[in-house]
C-alpha cells in the first residue's frame, strides 16, 4: 500500500537517485525476468553466441566450406594445413591474406611425401567467392561461398586427409549430422520423457512404480555397450539416412529417462500447491490445469534439463562412429572425421586429423555453460 | 430467537447429510469427517469452528468434490444444493472430474484459501488468472474479461486495479493477494463461497480489513458463506450460525448469540472458557480444556469427547450420543440433553 502512496514526484526522485523500485521490474513476465538473469552470466552467453554460430555453420554448411569436401586432391594426399600468411617469402606485406599453394616430395628414407610451401603458387584469400557448385540443403544451386581462393587454387585450413580430402570442409559439413542429431535426439527424448514422466508423475500407483523401474534398470547399464549392442542391430543395408534416424533413435532411448525424472518430481511437487487446488476450485479441467498452470510452471526446469543433455548426445555419436558403429562414410560426422585419428602413428604424424575434436569440445563446453547459465536463470533463489 | 437458522425449506441453499469422509492410509483408515450434517441458509454466514483436524476443511473440500482421491474416499452422506430456479442437484452424485461438477465449481461454488502467498500461481498476473476464471465460465472474449477482471479488483479494494491487473502476485503484499484471491473467487458472482481459513496468514491489522471486506461483498452479492476458522473471535464478527465441529462430527449447531451466551456442549463451553478476554478481572484464568485429542486412527466408542468431558457419565463412554434438534433449528449431540 505505502508503495501506492508515493506521490509521482516521489517516485521520480528514486529513479532519479538510482534506487531501483518496483516499477522497474513491473510486468516482466517469468521469461523476460529469466533472460535478464541469464545475460548476467558471462560465460553462458558467450557459450550462446559460439553455439549459434556453430549452428548457422552447420545450416549454411555448402555456404561457408571453403572446398567440396568430397572432392580428392590425389596429389595432396595427407598435407599438413596452410598457413594463412600476410608477408611473402620476400618480405612484401599484403593487406589481403593469402596462401601458398603445396609442393611434394618424396622422402626416399620413410617413403613418406613431405610437403613444403610452393612460392611460385600464391592463392589469395577472398570473401564472397565463387567456388565449385553445390546445392543447398540438396535442393538449391549455388556456388558462392563465405570465403576460399579463385579457381583452380586449393585451401587446407586444416590440411588433408590420408584421401587428399580438406579437412576443415569435412568438419564444417560434419557439424551438420552432430549438431542436429544432438537436436533431434534431445527432441525425441523430451516428447518420451514428457509423456512418460507425466503419467508417472500424475497417475501414480502401480504405473509410477513400473516405469521407475523401467528408468532404473535403462540407467544401470553403461552407456557405450548398450548403444554398441542396439547400433550393431541395425540392418547394416540401411541406408546412411536410415542409419542416422536409427542412431538418433538408439541414443534417444536412453535420453528421455532424465527427462521423465525431472517432469515427474516437478509434477509430483507441483500438484499439491494450493493454486493447482485453486485452479480446480474455480472450475478449471484437469487438461487446462495440466497444459496451462502445471506445465507452464516447470518447463524452465525442463530445458534447462534438455540443454544440459545435448552434449551427452552429441558425445554419443561422436563416440558410437569412432568406433565404426555408428555412421559410417561416405556421410561425414565429426565422429567419422575422428575415426581417421584412431591409431597412434596417425595422430602423430598427422596431428590435423585431430582438429574435429576440438570443435567437438567447443561445442559440448559451450552447450555445458549455457545450460548453467539457464540453470541459474531458471531458479529465481539464485542471486 | 433463533432467526438466522433456516426453518423452511426455501431458505436452504445447501444441506450437507450424514457425510463420511475416510482417508485410507497406509497405517490405517482417518474418519476425517464422520457423519456431519450442516445446513446452510441462503445468503447467511455459516461458521465452521473447531480444532485442527476436526475435520472441518475436510468437510469444505468434501462439498466442492475435491479431496485427493485416494487415498480420501466419501463414504456415505448427501450434499443437496438448491439452486434458486433448478431442480435440487446432489454434489455427491456427481463425478469429480466431469463437465457438470466443474461448471458447479467456481460458479455457483466457491472457494478462498488459507494462503494467499501459495493460491495464485506465480507464473501469470494477477489479471490472467482472473480472466482465466470468467472464459472458463463465461463466453467473453478477452478485452471484456479484463475489464470484468479491474472492476472486480476495484470491488475487492485493491487500488490502482487498472495497473495492478497486470501484476504478479509476488509484487503484492499478502493482504493483496487476499484481496486478488477473493477477487477470483466471485468473479462469476457465485451463491455458495468457502472460505478456509481466509485470515489465518495475514496479520491482524490485514485480517480485520479482509473481514469487513468479506462482509461488504457478502452483503452486496447476497452470497452465502462458509467460514472454516479455529478463530472464535473471527465467527463471533462475521457468522450468523455457528457449527462446532469435534473429531468429525458436527456437536453443536446455533445461531451465534444464543452460541456465545448459551453454549450447551462442553465442548464448546470449552472452547469459550480458554479465549482471553480483555478487560476482565485478573481473578480469572484461561481455563484450557482437559486431555489431547484422541489418535485419529482410533475408532471411538461412545461420544468421542468423553474422554475430556468434565460432565461424563457411563452412558457417555459406551453409547454414541444422538443428535438432538430442538425446534427453533439449534443442536447439539450430547447426552445431557437427553
Amino acid at each position: 500500500m505505502a508503495l501506492n502512496d508515493t506521490s509521482p514526484e516521489q517516485q521520480k526522485l528514486q529513479v532519479d537517485a538510482g534506487i531501483e523500485n518496483e516499477t522497474t521490474e513491473r510486468s516482466l513476465s517469468h521469461w523476460q525476468l529469466m533472460w535478464r538473469r541469464f545475460l548476467k552470466h558471462r560465460l553462458a552467453v558467450f557459450g550462446l553466441i559460439v553455439i549459434i554460430g556453430l549452428y548457422m555453420l552447420a545450416i549454411f554448411c555448402e555456404f561457408f566450406a571453403p572446398m567440396d569436401p568430397y572432392v580428392r586432391y590425389s596429389q595432396f594426399v595427407n598435407a599438413p594445413p596452410q598457413r594463412i600468411r600476410f608477408v611473402d617469402h620476400e618480405g612484401n606485406f599484403s593487406i589481403r591474406p593469402f596462401v601458398y599453394g603445396h609442393k611434394s616430395t618424396l622422402d626416399m628414407q620413410s617413403f613418406r611425401r613431405v610437403y613444403e610451401p610452393d612460392y611460385s603458387k600464391r592463392y589469395d584469400l577472398r570473401l564472397f567467392t565463387k567456388g565449385s557448385k553445390y546445392k543447398l540443403w540438396g535442393f538449391f544451386p549455388g556456388s558462392l561461398r563465405f570465403f576460399g581462393v579463385e579457381e583452380g587454387g586449393h585451401l587446407f585450413l586444416f590440411g588433408t586427409d590420408n584421401l587428399g580430402r580438406d579437412v576443415f570442409s569435412r568438419i564444417i559439413y560434419g557439424s551438420r549430422i552432430s549438431l542436429s542429431i544432438g537436436l533431434i535426439g534431445v527432441f525425441i527424448s523430451l516428447a518420451i520423457g514428457m509423456l512418460l514422466g507425466g503419467i508417472s508423475g500424475l497417475r501414480g500407483g502401480l504405473i509410477d512404480e513400473l516405469l521407475q523401474r523401467v528408468i532404473e534398470l535403462l540407467r544401470s547399464v553403461p552407456d557405450i555397450p548398450l548403444w554398441m549392442g542396439l547400433s550393431a542391430a541395425l540392418p547394416p543395408h540401411w541406408s546412411p539416412i536410415r542409419v542416422y534416424f536409427g542412431i538418433t533413435v538408439i541414443l534417444s532411448l536412453l535420453g528421455w529417462t532424465h527427462v521423465a525424472r525431472v517432469v515427474r518430481s516437478r509434477f509430483l511437487s507441483l500438484r499439491n500447491e494450493e493454486f493447482v487446488l485453486a485452479a480446480y476450485a474455480a472450475g478449471a479441467s484437469e487438461w487446462r490445469i495440466i497444459t496451462k498452470h502445471l506445465i507452464p510452471s516447470f518447463i524452465s526446469y525442463v530445458i534447462v534439463s534438455v540443454t544440459l543433455s545435448i552434449p551427452g548426445m552429441i558425445l554419443g555419436e561422436t563416440a558410437l562412429s569412432f568406433l565404426g558403429i555408428g555412421l559410417r562414410p561416405p556421410v561425414i560426422s565429426w565422429g567419422v572425421l575422428l575415426e581417421q585419428a584412431q591409431n597412434i602413428a596417425a595422430v602423430n604424424t598427422y596431428p590435423w586429423l585431430l582438429t574435429p575434436a576440438i570443435f567437438v569440445i567447443l561445442t559440448v563446453l559451450s552447450l555445458n555453460f549455457v545450460g548453467d547459465g539457464l540453470r541459474d536463470a531458471a531458479d529465481p533463489y539464485s542471486k | 430467537m433463533v432467526d438466522s437458522v433456516a426453518k423452511n425449506r426455501e431458505d436452504i441453499l445447501l444441506e450437507v447429510k450424514g457425510l463420511k469422509t475416510y482417508f485410507h492410509t497406509e497405517y490405517g483408515v482417518v474418519r476425517a469427517v464422520n457423519g456431519v450434517d450442516i445446513t446452510f441458509p441462503r445468503g447467511k454466514v455459516v461458521g465452521v469452528v473447531g480444532e485442527s483436524g476436526c475435520g472441518k476443511s475436510v468437510t469444505a473440500l468434501s462439498i466442492m468434490q475435491l479431496v485427493s482421491q485416494p487415498p480420501g474416499k466419501i463414504e456415505a452422506g448427501t450434499i443437496m444444493y438448491y439452486p434458486e430456479d433448478e431442480a435440487p442437484i446432489d454434489i455427491l452424485s456427481l463425478n469429480p472430474k466431469e463437465r457438470k461438477m466443474r461448471e458447479l465449481r467456481g460458479k455457483e461454488l466457491a472457494m478462498i484459501f488459507q494462503e494467499p502467498m501459495t493460491s495464485l500461481n506465480p507464473i501469470y498476473t494477477v489479471g490472467d488468472q482472473i480472466i482465466e476464471k470468467v472464459q472458463v465460465h463465461f463466453p467473453m472474449d478477452r478485452n471484456e474479461a479484463k475489464e470484468y477482471a479491474i472492476d472486480m479488483l476495484n470491488k475487492v479494494g485493491i487500488p490502482d486495479p487498472a495497473q495492478r491487473v497486470d501484476e504478479y502476485p509476488h509484487q503484492m503484499s499478502g493482504g493483496m493477494r487476499q484481496r486478488a484471491m477473493i477477487a477470483i473467487a466471485l468473479a462469476c458472482d457465485p451463491r455458495f463461497l468457502i472460505a478456509d481459513e481466509p485470515t489465518t496468514a495475514l496479520d491482524v491489522t490485514v485480517q480485520a480489513q479482509i473481514l469487513i471486506l468479506m462482509q461488504d461483498l457478502q452483503q452486496e452479492f447476497g452470497t452465502s458463506i462458509m467460514l472454516v476458522t479455529h478463530d472464535l473471535g473471527v465467527v463471533g464478527e462475521m457468522a450468523d450460525v455457528v457449527a462446532v465441529m469435534y473429531m468429525g462430527k458436527v456437536v453443536e449447531y446455533a445461531d451465534v448469540q444464543t452460541l456465545f451466551y448459551e453454549p450447551r456442549h462442553p465442548y464448546t463451553r470449552g472452547l469459550l472458557r480458554s479465549i482471553p478476554l480483555i478487560g476482565q478481572s485478573g481473578a480469572r484464568w484461561l481455563s484450557p480444556i482437559e486431555g489431547m485429542l484422541p489418535d485419529p486412527y482410533d475408532q471411538i466408542i461412545g461420544c468421542s469427547f468423553a474422554a475430556r468431558c468434565p460432565h461424563r457419565t457411563e452412558q457417555c463412554q459406551h453409547e454414541t450420543p444422538p443428535w438432538l434438534e430442538s425446534e427453533d433449528g439449534r443442536g447439539v449431540r450430547c447426552w445431557l440433553y437427553a
